[in-house]
């Protein structure tokens, strides 16, 4: 309070603006009333008043409401050696966030909760990572921390996303829900559809070329028929119409991908079996107007592809597979060896991409008859078992560490057999010795990352020797450096881990 | 075994790079052995020699010892065997016997503590004893007056600056630049007053960009250098005790050394907890804080320690731990600051529970009492009970059972409030504090028998 009355004098200085003792507390103008120095009076005026000040502070009382945690935790708190790998991957400069997820999800399916002192360090860690997966293993008590940072609260979380959520977030949540429970997707949008706007309706029906089924048909034709009679329709409403009948050409048995099979059979010999006579293709997509329909560009987009080969790869893309197969009575290897054999890779692609409506027996014939650097395989693959994927890997001999990437990439959190991570080393070490990518596991951190949350634990005795391939002394280095290293440090992790939660079972 | 946590181990790393290097040695597979018993820990690790490295650590004085080429002291080795065995909550395969290379360490460590001082000298009459006393003394004499004259000298110049200083006015301070000051600091240092010249080095530290705040700050310091010069002026007007002090903020200390020997001194033997740590790094001198209170006499003390260059410090107190010691008390009005004299054992728990005041009323009594008598304090160590955190306006404060908030440091960072609102929930409990008049420290947290240390 006197410091305002100090601070004029104290700033301009004691010639400019000498310091009057009148606004001072009596003791102190008793106690300098002789002084007759001008700086002397400041120095003591000042530190007598600054003192007097400090010895008279009188605090603030607030009554508050009660802002404390008065809930029970009803999770168990994790054992001492859950809590030292926490403390692990917190000390970690680069830590492997496919373990830390791994511990994460063994922590919530256990209903372990972290101790009290690792919930901030955790949250200021992870929680850009990993957001609201974090909340089972912070606990209530955790949870209730978040309100005093907002950075920890998880905006995506909102229980009404769908009916109250912004755009960009019901477009996330309506993804995921189509990917995980199509049903449920599907009963959602069949409530609602006539209330989204054309844009948010054209996106969730983009959404439906996952786990496409014929459930899905009766709420796209509805919808269809509701759009085409609009008289002048918007662009948006011409876009939304060109995706449902993509979409329902991929529905085996509806009259519009029967009506649409019926042709393109007779067109694909003209590219996969130069014996065979097709109908005259100019003339069909002239009467057809598939293209305009489908909304194909009128043009082939790629170099060196007629646009008659292009239309007909973007149909086949769209197209239920059993429809290929019924044209060659079923015999599945015979139209899968002709797409494989057919210097076309377009159509290759296009039929790869048709495959994932087939069944998995036809996808694992598919996969296990053409080379892997041909097609975009990932997708497809993943509708095998893990068993299945493996061997399948392990037979193409075209795996490089681009197809690699791909496939460990695709399932962070797989466990992998002793044999084929065995496997994957010696890929590996075949990347390392060849000359022009000696350096590039170096910077391959993801995958490591990875592999060190899928290997199989027992590869932590094999790391200790070098495979085969290694023989030389800058091979053996770099092999130490980009793969032994991160490998050991994550598998030690992992190790303890299952051991950890191995033992609760 | 008795070992330390893993943030106990973390405050022992010289920098940052020695912090990670030794979580990296962590790993158990990467020790080729390690063992313990109640008074050494070793081991041993292959590093990028053709030997491995042996690795040992003094647990009663947590010194290191290690073969590796290393010039950090103490090395990543040490450091990532405590680690390890922080990881392992102390649980490692114990020996009796140590191997030579161990022993052989440890016996010179404690030959040299247990080391009597044996005279060389023939036996000497008092006649000659009193004569070597009182030439002794007149050299002291001798000395202290030379060193009287220098301080003299120092504070006649720097109440002159001062002056200076306030004529111009404090809006002058920003434009004067660093150099002033250092230059200033530099004539004290040469008259011996070096307490004083770290507070003029401290306008450096003033923050002329965010706020005000420097304005009021700045005129903080030169009032308590001022009140300094004026001590210092009638020091001879002043009780012995006061004398001590104002020598002391000056930086006319006593010699650890000399203070162990003298026989007026203060010592009190009790159980120590080391409520918080704070170290400072300067010119390359690394400054310890380290407050403990005394849980028999409730007590508080200040033991600094110091070391050059990224040198680590020897010493037994460790932040949250209790130390069984003597500590000697260096002379003062309000005696504070104090020297392991003697160091029994560390325990764990707190053996009994302690108590604190109950109100930040009673906290600021205690304080201005502590103030009354010694103006440059600024800082109260304390025991609260029953404050809890309350976020109000916009800042963290500390309320009392009373309703009575005081506002947390601005240095505290919020990580560091929210740490504590975690353990505590936002409940109330006893904090350990420093209590800065308006503003408080947490420095940790009494929770049952155990003693929470905030980081």
């Amino acid at each position: 309070m006197y410091w305002s009355h100090l601070k004029k004098t104290a700033l301009l200085g004691t010639t400019k603006m000498p310091l009057q003792l009148e606004p001072l507390p009596e003791p102190i103008q008793k106690a300098l009333a002789e002084e007759k120095n001008t700086e002397d009076l400041f120095l003591k005026a000042s530190a007598m008043t600054l003192l007097y000040e400090k010895a008279g502070t009188m605090h603030e009382k607030v009554t508050f409401p009660n802002q404390a945690f008065s809930e029970t935790e009803t999770s168990e708190y994790s054992s001492k050696n859950i809590h030292a790998i926490w403390k692990g991957f917190l000390n970690e400069d680069k830590v492997n966030y496919y373990l830390v997820e791994y511990l994460l999800l063994q922590c919530t399916q256990n209903q372990l909760i972290v101790q009290d002192h690792l919930i901030v360090p955790i949250l200021n860690k992870f929680f850009t990572k990993f957001k609201s997966k974090l909340y089972p293993v912070i606990g209530k008590k955790g949870l209730w921390l978040t309100q005093f940072n907002p950075d920890w609260q998880d905006k995506l979380i909102v229980d009404n996303v769908w009916t109250e959520g912004k755009p960009s977030a019901r477009k996330l949540y309506f993804s995921k829900l189509r990917k995980e429970t199509p049903n449920e997707a599907l009963a959602l949008l069949e409530a609602s559809w006539s209330s989204e706007t054309g844009k948010d309706l054209k996106d969730f029906l983009n959404e439906f070329f996952h786990r496409l089924s014929s459930q899905d048909l009766d709420f796209l034709n509805k919808v269809h028929e509701e759009l085409a009679q609009i008289k002048k329709p918007k662009d948006i409403t011409s876009d939304t119409i060109k995706i449902i009948l993509r979409l329902k050409l991929g529905i085996y048995g509806c009259d519009w991908a029967n009506s649409v099979a019926k042709h393109i059979v007779d067109l694909l010999p003209k590219y996969l079996d130069s014996e065979k006579k097709p109908v005259e293709i100019a003339t069909f997509w002239e009467e057809t107007k598939l293209r305009e329909t489908l909304g194909m560009q009128p043009i082939s987009p790629y170099r060196g592809v007629s646009d008659e080969l292009y239309w007909i790869s973007e149909t086949l893309t769209y197209l239920h597979p059993q429809y290929i197969f019924d044209y060659f009575d079923n015999d599945i290897q015979k139209p899968i060896q002709k797409f494989v054999d057919t210097p076309e890779s377009l159509l290759l692609n296009a039929f790869s991409q048709s495959m994932e409506l087939a069944t998995p027996d036809q996808i694992d014939m598919f996969l296990s008859s053409c080379d892997f650097s041909k097609y975009a395989w990932h997708d497809l693959i993943q509708f095998l078992n893990w068993e299945r994927q493996e061997v399948l890997l392990m037979k193409n001999d075209s795996i490089d560490l681009a197809i690699l990437k791909d496939f460990v990439l695709l399932n962070p959190h797989q466990e992998y057999s002793t044999k084929f991570s065995t496997y994957i080393l010696s890929v590996l070490a075949s990347v390392i010795v060849n000359p022009q990518t000696f350096y590039t596991l170096m910077y391959e951190h993801d995958l490591m990352s990875t592999l060190g949350r899928c290997f199989s634990t027992q590869l932590l005795k094999q790391l200790d020797n070098y495979p085969e391939q290694i023989q030389t002394e800058p091979h053996r280095n770099m092999w130490e450096r980009s793969v032994v290293v991160p490998l050991k440090s994550s598998l030690y992790y992992k190790k303890m881990i299952q051991a950890e939660f191995l033992q609760k079972l | 075994m008795n070992y330390l946590t893993d943030e106990q181990v973390a405050q022992l790393a010289p920098d940052a790079s020695s912090l990670k290097a030794g979580r990296d040695l962590s790993h158990e597979p990467k020790w080729l052995n390690f063992q313990s018993n109640e008074r050494v820990l070793w081991g041993e690790v292959q590093g990028s020699g053709k030997n491995p490295y042996q690795t040992q650590i003094d647990l009663t004085n947590t010194a290191f010892k290690c073969s590796c080429p290393s010039r950090k002291f103490p090395c990543k080795h040490g450091l990532g065997l405590l680690f390890l065995v922080a990881k392992k909550n102390g649980e490692i395969s114990s020996a009796i016997e140590e191997p030579s290379w161990v022993s052989e360490w440890m016996n010179k460590r404690s030959a040299k503590v247990n080391k009597p001082e044996v005279s060389t000298e023939e036996e000497i009459s008092p006649e000659v004893l009193l004569a070597q006393a009182e030439k002794q003394a007149q050299a002291k004499a001798k000395r202290q007056e030379e060193r009287y004259l220098k301080v003299q000298n120092g504070i006649a110049e720097l109440e002159l600056w001062l002056k200076d200083l306030v004529q111009a006015g404090l809006l002058t301070i920003p434009q004067k630049g660093a150099h002033y000051f250092e230059r200033m600091a530099a004539r004290l240092v040469d008259s011996q007053a070096t307490g004083l010249a770290g507070l003029v080095k401290s306008f450096n530290k003033l923050d002329f960009f965010k706020n005000d705040d420097w304005q009021k700050e700045s005129l903080e310091l030169i009032s308590k250098i001022y009140l300094l010069i004026e001590a210092f002026n009638r020091l001879d007007q002043l009780p012995p005790l006061v004398q001590e002090e104002v020598k002391a903020r000056i930086g006319w200390n006593i010699q650890t050394k000399e203070l162990l020997e003298r026989e007026d001194i203060e010592t009190i033997n009790d159980h120590w907890l080391v409520i918080g740590r704070q170290t400072t790094i300067e010119e390359g001198l690394t400054m310890q804080k380290n407050w403990l209170w005394g849980l028999k006499s409730q007590k508080n003390a200040l033991v600094l320690n110091f070391a050059f260059g990224g040198m680590a410090i020897e010493t037994p107190i460790l932040p949250g731990s209790i130390a069984h010691a003597d500590l000697a008390f260096y002379p003062s009005n309000t005696p504070l600051r104090a020297t392991v004299k003697n160091y029994i054992s560390t325990v764990d728990y707190l053996p009994e529970p302690i108590s604190g005041l109950s109100s930040w009323n009673e906290a600021h009594a205690k304080a201005i009492d502590i103030l009354a008598q010694n103006p440059w304090t600024d800082t109260v160590p304390l025991l609260i009970e029953q404050v809890c955190i309350v976020f109000h306006q916009g800042k963290y404060y500390l309320q009392d059972a009373h309703e009575t908030i005081l506002k947390i440091d601005s240095t505290v960072s919020n990580e560091q409030i929210w740490k504590l609102l975690a353990i505590t929930g936002g409940n109330a409990v006893s904090l350990m504090v420093l209590y800065q008049f308006d503003s408080v420290r947490p420095l940790g947290l009494v929770q049952n028998y155990e003693y929470l240390l905030l980081d």
